[in-house]
């Protein structure tokens, strides 16, 4: 009797270190090997979550990006956060002080991060039908980049593409063809309006 | 009894020592196999890898996945590397790459791959994983080289592919950026002699043929009008003999200069003496502002801004850049050097090399903004961003810690990577001049120009980052903003506009020439 209680013991304590252990190396290099996939979508199908989000639109002169926080579907994964903030830019703002950063009519076609950069991608209407200033290239580029990165603590720059490929400049002026950070000095402070 | 008893407690004290024994070596092999098996089951490991032109200079980050000790590439980032645009379906993917001619389909799980539907057989399959269509890289660094006629080198300690045209393709490339890189001549503007010295000699003596042809048919056209006409006609070619002659002495001075600059084309092309020709050029950088660079921009197929009613910015560019040129060269001794003359595309990498060429010791570009406010007006200029990216911060921290080390060349590995740093850099250490610059003109605009002065700003300009001298962006006003718009127009605008531009320029240079002995 003593034996076989003795052996069954062993025998459940091997199996719970082999699972536990299988179990930890498995998560481990799961984790390890694709930060950039992050987890899958899980929409909760019972209700509609909501966020309240940061977006930045241009002021009225064009001088300055400006607050408007908005509250918009909740998702887990945040790529499609930052794909559902993205359509909310191109929506442009509600408050009437306020001006769009992004042409109407542009699209974005894809989001995805590795490490600790954003790659947002647009169509080719982004470029078409942008206004090609100065001024309303940086406010259009930092509009996305600080939109993206105050809302989404864990990454840090934002590299832009067009049609899935690097883009030299959006209008003829910024340099696009590396990740870019947050510019804080471009936002005004105060202002809080929408929903 | 007693010694039965003890031997029976013995056995039974083996007997569980066996067990345990027993049982702890399961328990090690249990523990190793499974660290093992979830990397037979398809874990994989990612790692960066760095691709580079070796002409142009491009480069592209791409991951690379090794599974079970073979390397993948994902069939997004072979068409990114190559310029190839993708046609997915469920069972195969096809890359097309349009400028090559070439068709390539790729079939999920399988070895067969059709080129041109010419098939061909890869060493392993390929893959999807995480629903991503992989290609074994072996194929890339291998075979892809020989289908599109290019080398391609795979670096591996330093995680690096090279991609190199072939000699032939090569010598052309060469050839064609040599001409490209070089200030383009200004054939419609003859009056204006002192941009000639930039000129290539061939080109010179060509444009002097066809003067002397002109001359010929002219005179013989002279002979059947009136006598009056022709002997002032006689008198301004007499004129211009002499400017020619002029010129030609001029040429014969400026031989050794042009010599140099010719040289500095060529270290554009050759990586390994970008870094110290750079230097030696900061070195002849310090001295009296002689000769500027005028960037009017956009151009050519590039309109910039278009306004409601039509007005593009790329024309009043020009307009502007040409009259500040004229009113320097009226003014002062300097020279001015532009980068288009005419209605023309040059891409914005150009137009710094330029400028670095000809040892410029300012740069101006000339913009009209945009918004997609209406409502925003006004001028404003911009410089460089002081801190422009992390490759700057980790460049300098590596340099601060002497792990590059630029004399002995030991950094030539990674030349692409460098020369951009350094040239960021480059810029960095004009920024206090090109604030100044900037500082002074907003001021005088401020004042002349009866429009909003929206101050100094700064940005990661692409025209600015590779310069090496003070270099600002001038927004002269909104093309997006109608009244603004009407004002643009307005040719007594734009002569405003020139002349705080030149004021700007002039005041600067005499600012300077105080300072000089002491800062510089």
């Amino acid at each position: 009797m003593a034996h076989k209680k003795h052996k069954t013991i062993l025998i459940i304590i091997t199996m719970v270190i082999v699972s536990v252990s299988i179990g930890f190396t498995y998560l481990y290099l799961r984790h390890k090997e694709m930060p950039f996939l992050d987890k899958m979508a899980i929409s909760s199908f019972f209700e509609e979550e909501e966020v309240k989000v940061r977006l930045y639109f241009s002021s009225f002169d064009a001088s300055c990006l400006a607050l408007e926080e908005r509250k918009i579907k909740k998702c887990e994964d945040k790529i499609e956060q930052a794909k559902l903030m993205i359509k909310e830019l191109i929506k442009g703002p509600l408050a009437n002080n306020l001006k769009p950063t992004l042409p109407l009519n542009c699209q974005i076609k894809e989001v995805f991060s590795h490490k600790e950069t954003i790659f947002v991608d647009f169509d080719q209407n982004f470029v078409e039908e942008h206004c090609k200033g100065s001024c309303g290239e940086i406010l259009t580029i930092y509009s996305i980049v600080n939109t993206l990165l105050d809302n989404l603590n864990s990454y840090k720059k934002v590299q832009f593409l067009v049609e899935g490929k690097e883009i030299e400049t959006l209008a003829g002026h910024i340099f696009l063809q590396q990740p870019l950070f947050k510019e804080k000095r471009l936002i005004k402070v105060e202002t809080k309006r929408g929903k | 009894m007693m010694s039965l008893s003890h031997i029976f407690t013995s056995q039974k004290n083996k007997m569980i020592f066996n067990l345990k024994r027993r049982a702890f070596l399961l328990i090690v092999f249990l523990f190793l196999a499974s660290s093992v098996v979830p990397w037979s089951l398809g874990a994989f490991t990612i790692k960066d890898i760095l691709v580079m032109d070796n002409i142009e200079n491009l480069r592209h980050s791409v991951v690379l996945i090794n599974k079970n000790e073979i390397e993948y590439i994902s069939i997004t980032d072979f068409a990114y590397i190559f310029d190839g645009y993708l046609e997915k379906e469920d069972l195969f993917t096809k890359v097309i790459f349009k400028e090559r001619g070439k068709e390539v389909i790729f079939n999920h799980g399988s070895k067969e791959v059709f080129i041109d539907n010419e098939k061909i057989f890869l060493d392993t399959p390929c893959q999807i994983i995480k629903r991503k269509s992989y290609i074994p890289f072996s194929f890339i660094r291998e075979r892809w080289g020989e289908i599109i006629n290019i080398s391609i080198i795979w670096k591996k300690e330093q995680d690096t592919l090279i991609l190199e045209k072939k000699k032939e393709e090569k010598d052309k490339k060469v050839k064609e950026q040599s001409l490209k890189v070089f200030p383009p001549p200004y054939p419609r503007q003859r009056g204006i002699e002192k941009d000639k010295e930039v000129k290539e000699q061939s080109l010179a003596k060509e444009e002097r043929k066809k003067e002397e042809k002109d001359k010929e048919v002219r005179e013989q056209l002279l002979v059947k009008e009136e006598r009056k006409k022709a002997e002032k006609d006689k008198e301004v070619k007499e004129q211009l003999l002499v400017k020619e002659e002029k010129k030609k002495a001029r040429k014969e001075e400026s031989l050794i200069k042009e010599k140099d600059s010719q040289e500095k084309t060529v270290s554009f092309l050759k990586k390994e003496e970008v870094v110290f020709d750079k230097r030696s050029h900061k070195r002849s950088n310090q001295g009296v502002v002689d000769l500027i660079t005028i960037d009017p921009g956009h151009g050519g197929k590039d309109p910039g801004a278009v306004g409601s009613t039509g007005l593009k910015e790329k024309d009043v560019n020009l307009e502007v850049a040409k009259r500040v040129k004229e009113l320097i060269e009226t003014k002062s001794n300097i020279k001015v050097m532009m980068t288009r003359q005419l209605d023309e595309f040059i891409p914005l990498r150009r137009r710094s090399e330029m400028a670095n060429a000809i040892k410029s010791k300012l740069f101006i570009s000339i913009h009209a903004n945009a918004s997609f406010s209406e409502g925003a007006d006004g001028f404003e200029t911009y410089y460089l961003s002081a801190v422009a990216s992390d490759n700057t911060a980790r460049a300098v921290s590596l340099l601060e810690n002497g792990v590059i080390e630029i004399e002995n060349g030991a950094a030539s590995k990674d030349y692409g990577y460098l020369e951009f740093i350094l040239a960021d850099m480059a810029q960095n250490q004009f920024i206090e001049e090109s604030i100044e610059l900037a500082g002074i003109l907003q001021e005088i605009a401020k004042k002349k120009l009866n429009i909003k002065s929206r101050g100094i700003k700064s940005a990661l300009f692409y025209v600015l980052k590779d310069t090496t001298m003070p270099a600002i962006l001038v927004e002269v006003g909104f093309v997006s903003n109608p009244t603004e718009e009407q004002r643009l127009k307005d040719s007594c605008f734009k002569e405003k506009i020139a002349e705080c531009i030149s004021e700007a320029i002039l005041a600067y240079k005499d600012k300077y020439k105080e300072s000089l002995g002491f800062t510089k």
